[in-house]
């Protein structure tokens, strides 16, 4: 393998790892907050997941000057996978005929929700001094 | 703890498969996000596949909660909307914004249902 291979082996292993974490993270998270069918718990991971990687994106990278496997990790790795799609469409296909005015919410929550958390992240960024270095 | 294994070896495989898919997608397209559309309505259709067929526990926790969770991404959905605002790109913005999620029902519509019937 040449340098190219191990340097992408490397960004691969840190996004994994990262992965491996977030995802953890978003099954703990589900476990601690019991509701009902786990829409708060998803709603919860997904919100802050938004804000986190606006902040890691934004933030981290043009501030701080992190090497990119490190914002790989971080934000495609743990913060990716920290935040689930899949979980919230089928909670919402699965909650319609029973409870339709709940799952409507719980999309609505997810996605106008989501976006403000990362305009928040981003006014965030902002605030924090985005152009010093 | 053995479940939490479960759940961080599913997901740190769905994360770098979804990686590896992104790299490939901004070589078709640096500025309309393909790949994360594909990732979230494939993984949408697999995880309501996997619902719908009724796993054994720690199948679920390995391919459901981690594979699935893991590859799909709410975060980068909702960034990648924002970004496109940013540019000025609205009317992309807001196809992208409501078609993922409505080809991401639709998807586990028909993964549930095929889960079901198999």
């Amino acid at each position: 393998m040449n340098n190219n291979g191990w340097y992408r082996l490397g960004q691969v292993s840190a996004v994994f790892c990262g992965g491996a974490l977030g995802g953890i993270a978003r099954y703990e998270i589900g476990n601690w907050i019991h509701s009902a069918n786990g829409l708060l718990g998803t709603s919860v991971v997904n919100l802050a997941g938004c804000f986190l990687l606006t902040f890691t994106i934004y933030s981290l990278d043009l501030r701080f000057d992190l090497p990119e496997w490190q914002i790989l990790g971080l934000g495609t790795g743990f913060v990716g996978a920290f935040t689930t799609f899949s979980t919230f469409t089928v909670q919402y296909v699965q909650g319609i005929s029973s409870n339709p005015l709940g799952s409507l919410i719980f999309l609505l929550v997810n996605l106008i929700g989501g976006m403000l958390c990362v305009l928040l992240g981003y006014l965030a960024v902002t605030a924090f001094g985005r152009r010093q270095r | 703890m053995t479940t939490m294994i479960w759940v961080g070896l599913g997901a740190g495989l769905g994360a770098a498969c979804r990686y590896g898919i992104t790299v490939l997608g901004k070589l078709v397209s640096p500025t309309i996000p393909y790949a994360t559309i594909l990732i979230n309505v494939i993984g949408s259709l697999l995880a309501g596949y996997l619902t719908g067929s009724q796993l054994p526990e720690t199948w679920a926790l390995f391919l459901l909660t981690g594979v699935c969770g893991g590859f799909t991404t709410f975060s980068t959905f909702s960034v990648d909307t924002f970004v496109l605002v940013r540019n000025h790109r609205y009317l992309l913005a807001g196809w992208y914004w409501l078609g993922t999620v409505a080809l991401g029902v639709l998807a586990v519509v028909c993964g549930l249902w095929l889960g079901m019937h198999s």
